[in-house]
């Protein structure tokens, strides 16, 4: 048994769409000899080589840092470079472009909703306007700490792959974007929470999660957008009190310690 | 209040139901446990009396408010999670479902807590 779980020939299935030729998506077999130690992405890196060049997809790293080979596979967003052909012998493996994204080719996605979502959220650090203290950007160790498992996400997308609520609610500001944003609220050195708010705090924002968690299960970095958002829904939820209680409060978004 | 496009009442109505959320997951429990089962088996001695112990307190006006208070929350917490989960089956339903739906998790401990008042006065 263990024996042949060692490698063989495993039946592939690749959807393919090439919106020049074909009407509509299908599926595609394809062979691959596989050992102990070959990738999904190696895979289609071997049916791009050796049986149709014609075959298009995202890569780049190999080694689950770029983020840009997330795929379905078996129905399960999943990046390529890091599952093995091992785990789903004998077959039939199917690998399709990710859920809830428009397909441009083959198992190539629109990035450009997902790059919106993510700029809008000013994804960097807005520093004091009041000016840098000397000697510069300091942390300690529990400051970074606040932040920084968020700070791990990779924008692979996966994410917004696994979470039903993209697919419902197409604006949805999604499990990434969110993160990002928590990540900067909760940084010391960052003083953007007053501008991000309008973003989070809408009907398209963070509201449309229902805290199913799928994003979670779903991120290869251990990332955990699903606590982020509830984090930044109770950030949301404190500086609309506040303001309830004083209408005329300026900067919601100021650092005052209770903030996400 | 600021306004600006998009902005909802969700806060409040998530803030509800995170209390809601919390009061039954941590205190809920414990209250069953207390008085389901450690008080009527006579855990903190006999059970004689504790009927009429309970009910003395529960109808006090101000410990009954709490009480109504809590269940308040529990229940906008269900309230909440159905209307969601309506949105999570693809059920669109016309803005009066969701006046109706929060309507009871409203009213409901409110009248609940206005006939116990009626009922305490005329007793």
């Amino acid at each position: 048994m263990a024996h042949s779980e060692a490698g063989g020939v495993m039946t592939v299935e690749v959807q393919r769409y090439r919106p020049d030729v074909d009407d509509t998506p299908r599926l595609v077999s394809y062979e691959v000899p596989w050992t102990q130690d070959t990738s999904v992405l190696d895979a289609l890196n071997y049916i791009k080589d050796e049986l149709d060049s014609s075959i298009t997809f995202r890569w780049s790293c190999r080694m689950a840092i770029c983020g840009s080979c997330g795929f379905m596979l078996n129905g399960e967003p999943k990046l390529g470079c890091e599952q093995f052909l091992r785990t789903y012998a004998p077959g039939p493996l199917r690998i399709e472009p990710l859920a809830n994204h428009a397909v441009e080719r083959d198992l190539v996605v629109d990035l450009e909703p997902f790059m919106t979502k993510l700029a809008a959220v000013e994804p960097y650090l807005h520093p004091d306007p009041t000016g840098t203290p000397e000697p510069g950007n300091l942390q300690t160790p529990e400051q970074m700490t606040r932040y920084g498992q968020f700070a791990a996400c990779i924008n692979c997308m996966l994410c917004y792959a696994a979470c039903p609520q993209v697919g419902l609610a197409t604006d949805f500001l999604g499990p990434a974007a969110i993160t990002a944003a928590v990540r900067y609220n909760k940084d010391s050195r960052d003083f953007g929470n007053a501008q991000r708010l309008p973003l989070l705090d809408q009907e398209d924002g963070l509201w449309p999660c229902t805290f199913v968690g799928a994003c979670s299960t779903a991120c290869p970095k251990g990332v955990d957008p699903a606590a982020a958002i509830q984090q930044a829904k109770f950030a949301a939820t404190m500086d609309w009190a506040t303001e309830f209680v004083m209408p005329h409060h300026g900067a919601p978004g100021a650092k005052d310690g209770g903030h996400a | 209040m600021r306004r600006w496009a998009g902005r909802t009442n969700e806060p409040l109505f998530w803030g509800l139901f995170g209390g809601g959320g919390m009061v039954s997951v941590f205190l809920m429990p414990v209250l069953i446990v207390i008085f389901a089962f450690l008080v009527p088996f006579g855990v903190f001695g006999g059970a004689e009396g504790t009927y009429e112990t309970m009910h003395g307190v529960l109808t006090n006006w101000f410990v009954a408010l709490v009480l109504f208070v809590v269940l308040a929350l529990v229940l906008w917490h269900a309230a909440h999670r159905f209307f969601h989960s309506l949105h999570d089956l693809k059920i669109h339903p016309p803005e009066i479902v969701r006046v109706v739906i929060y309507g009871v998790a409203l009213l409901a401990p409110a009248i609940g807590y206005s006939l116990f008042l009626v009922e305490a006065a005329t007793s």
